[in-house]
């Protein structure tokens, strides 16, 4: 049991599909037994005094506390330390049952020199074993998830840190096995490895303890905020179109203007307009004035064909918004919160997005059809919203708020004590049912402290297991962020997008009107006064970008993730 | 006598020695009382060292955006060009000014036109078609070459150019 590797399997499935039918553990006679100790490879058992224990929990190191006594002859005390220290608890008799419970090293050697014992702890030293892993064989080892969006950057930080924040995403504990093994083992396994049949533990060992109310969580709110640009384009069309062509664009427009022919804009000025307002030309068809056309019955001769009869053209300005989604994930636990109330934890995960580049999409003009949709262009390479990134800190987020709950709807622990040789394989990652000292109780072992004293001869294992305290009508939930929310804008404000013509230097013109928009000049034939000349102009208004458009936008979503703890029994 | 710096050693001495006994007491004491410790009272215990924890440890401050500047709106604004000519026409446009005269402002040595009215000398300024025609006397005794007029170059009062293309009458418009 609990020789496969590490996460050769799925959680809560011990390496096997089928679940393992309880072993019933009935009373049992009494039992004579011995250490074996190997310490450094030698064995020395004789050398042995006083109790030995060994100590472990779900998560953590198993430690490992003996005493030895060293004899009178002088002997070196210095290499002790770091030295392979092995335990093996045999039950005596046909056949002889060795029990291997013990394997790590010796950490902590204190010797006495009046007494000339040498009192040893050992322990699995998983830190040091993880601090020395690379960053792939830890994530190999552990699972779970990590983003740095949650946790801080791997570079010149612990290692066990990081398999701790791994872990915090987990449902399962990490210790070492009887072999000094690191494994994971997991909260809720499926079926009970062992059920104590009546009579088979100590009388009077049983003890409950409740967790209390202030440890039982059951909601946790994470707050999410993801912060990231939004580059954002405002287009705006305009038309402007000779009067004189008669709203004619081919070549009867031309001969209606050239029939009483006036000054015209061109392309130069159209587009220094609407630089000069701070936008740019994203589109246009531009209405030219024909060149040279020597063969019109009175021929036409023109070589300045930038010359405008009239122009469509979509003008644009561009921004970088931040805007900053906001989950507001409640994780509850729907029973615990009926019984008790609310008991909130909670946690928060910023994600930010670098703004440095913003101005790089605020001053191009280029149009997304002039680029390929990836490319080294910088304006394709701009931090835009990302997804994966999210997904990545949102489920890393979630999976830890959840496993918080949970542990902490797993607070209640009960213990007892069995002799040690009617339950050698008890181990961490088992469920177990106790139906003894009027008590029945099922949940997975958390800890468990075994000492057998040569001295008075008593080899006691005391069993702890987490009761878990769930509903059996109780709803989980997927464990997910839900759809983003949406920005809403203002509604946009709206210009007229038709440009205005005045033609100026005739009797009959009205005077130049500086409010209007479009184009301004004067007759080709002016019968007026020459000082009443308009200017030759042309005037592009633009729509205001409104500051709500241009801010830090904010869309919140809420959302609420019920999660159901699996259900133990708990009647006494 | 003893000097006060060996005294002072003495009571060093003492006095460290004492601590140690005093330690190595309280390392078995806290022993002995862990061995003693129910599983019930290991549990408290583990509480209360988690609870010590977490006072010794500063607590994580929650992770926030830095605040961003409001960028404020846009305003509605108005793009203006103004050119004062237009290509192609005179320099102030309008048309020819009279009077015509042939040749007469050519700027081409100083490269300015002349002042606005003023009147320069006329000067020949006409190019011709190629072929010409023959028109003989009666008796062919004379023969006068007629050469068609293929440009003329005028400038009106401004300075402007005005150049007139003259058709070539030998050929046959009606062809």
């Amino acid at each position: 049991m609990n020789n496969a590797p590490i996460n050769s399997g799925p959680l809560n499935s011990m390496g096997g599909s089928a679940i393992p039918s309880a072993v019933v553990i009935t009373p049992s006679t009494g039992f004579v037994w011995r250490w074996i100790v190997t310490l450094g490879g030698v064995d020395v058992s004789d050398q042995l005094t006083g109790p030995v224990r060994v100590e472990g929990s779900e998560d953590g190191d198993m430690v490992a506390t003996l005493n030895l006594w060293l004899g009178d002859d002088p002997v070196s005390i210095r290499g002790y330390t770091g030295q392979t220290l092995a335990l093996d608890f045999v039950v005596l008799g046909d056949p002889e049952l060795v029990s291997r419970r013990f394997t790590g090293f010796l950490v902590q050697p204190e010797f006495d020199v009046l007494t000339r014992i040498l009192s040893c702890t050992g322990t699995t030293r998983l830190s040091d074993t993880f601090e020395a892993m690379e960053l792939d064989a830890i994530d190999l080892t552990v699972g779970g998830s990590w983003s740095q969006d949650v946790f801080e950057e791997t570079a010149g930080r612990s290692r066990w840190e990081y398999t701790q924040e791994r872990m915090s995403t987990r449902r399962a504990g990490l210790n070492a096995d009887r072999a000094g093994q690191a494994r994971l083992t997991p909260w809720y396994p499926a079926g009970i490895a062992f059920d104590f049949a009546p009579g088979s533990t100590i009388y009077q060992s049983l003890d409950i303890s409740l967790s209390s109310l202030s440890e039982t969580t059951n909601v946790l709110e994470l707050e999410i905020d993801y912060r990231f640009p939004r580059y954002r384009q405002r287009n705006q069309d305009y038309s402007w179109l000779h009067p004189g062509t008669g709203g004619n664009t081919s070549l009867t427009g031309f001969n209606a203007w050239r029939a009483d022919s006036t000054e015209l804009p061109d392309i130069q000025m159209v587009t220094d307009a609407v630089e000069s307002a701070g936008w740019f030309i994203t589109w246009n068809s531009w209405y030219r004035l024909p060149g040279s056309l020597p063969e019109l019955a009175q021929p036409w001769f023109n070589e300045n064909i930038d010359l405008l009869l009239g122009a469509d053209f979509v003008a644009a300005v561009r921004w970088a918004q931040p805007a900053v989604e906001r989950y507001r994930v409640r994780l509850v636990v729907q029973e615990a919160l009926d019984a008790v109330g609310e008991v909130i934890v909670r946690d928060r995960i910023v994600l930010d997005t670098d703004s440095d580049t913003d101005r790089l999409w605020e001053q191009s003009t280029e149009t997304e059809d002039d680029q390929p949709v990836e490319s080294d262009d910088p304006l394709d390479q701009l931090p835009r919203r990302d997804q994966v990134r999210l997904d990545a800190a949102a489920s890393t987020g979630l999976l830890r708020a959840r496993a918080q709950l949970l542990q902490a709807q797993r607070q209640s622990t009960v213990s007892w004590q069995i002799p040690l040789a009617h339950a050698l394989a008890v181990d961490f990652g088992q469920r177990l049912k106790l139906s003894d000292q009027g008590a029945t109780v099922t949940g997975t072992v958390i800890a468990l402290s075994e000492e057998a004293d040569i001295d008075s001869g008593a080899a006691l294992l005391t069993i702890s297991i987490a009761v878990g305290q769930g509903d059996a009508a109780a709803v989980s939930d997927a464990l997910q962020l839900p759809a983003p929310p949406a920005f809403v804008d203002d509604i946009a404000p709206v210009i007229e997008s038709t440009l205005d013509t005045q033609i100026g230097l005739r009797i009959s013109s009205p005077p130049y009107n500086d409010a209007l928009t479009g184009f301004a000049g004067s007759y080709s034939i002016g019968n007026g006064d020459p000082s009443l000349r308009y200017p030759r102009r042309f005037a592009v208004p633009t729509p205001e970008i409104p500051a709500q458009w241009r801010d830090e936008a904010v869309a919140e979503q809420p959302v609420i993730i019920r999660v159901a703890p699996p259900v133990d029994v708990l009647e006494v | 006598m003893a000097s006060p710096d060996e005294r002072a050693g003495r009571i060093r001495g003492n006095l460290n020695s004492r601590a140690a006994n005093l330690a190595s007491n309280v390392n078995e004491r806290t022993d002995r009382i862990r061995g003693n410790l129910t599983a019930r009272e290991q549990r408290q215990t583990k509480g209360l060292i988690e609870g010590l924890q977490a006072l010794a440890v500063p607590e994580r401050q929650p992770p926030r955006l830095t605040r961003v500047e409001p960028r404020g709106s846009i305003p509605a604004a108005r793009g203006y060009a103004e050119t004062a000519f237009q290509p192609g026409t005179g320099t102030q446009g309008g048309g020819i000014a009279s009077p015509l005269t042939e040749g007469q402002a050519g700027p081409p040595d100083s490269g300015d036109p002349l002042p606005a009215g003023e009147v320069g000398t006329p000067r020949v300024e006409r190019t011709y078609y190629e072929f010409s025609d023959f028109i003989y006397s009666n008796d062919f005794a004379i023969a006068v070459v007629i050469q068609p007029m293929k440009t003329l170059k005028m400038y009106d009062a401004n300075g402007g150019v005005v150049e007139m293309r003259l058709a070539d009458p030998q050929v046959d418009p009606g062809a």
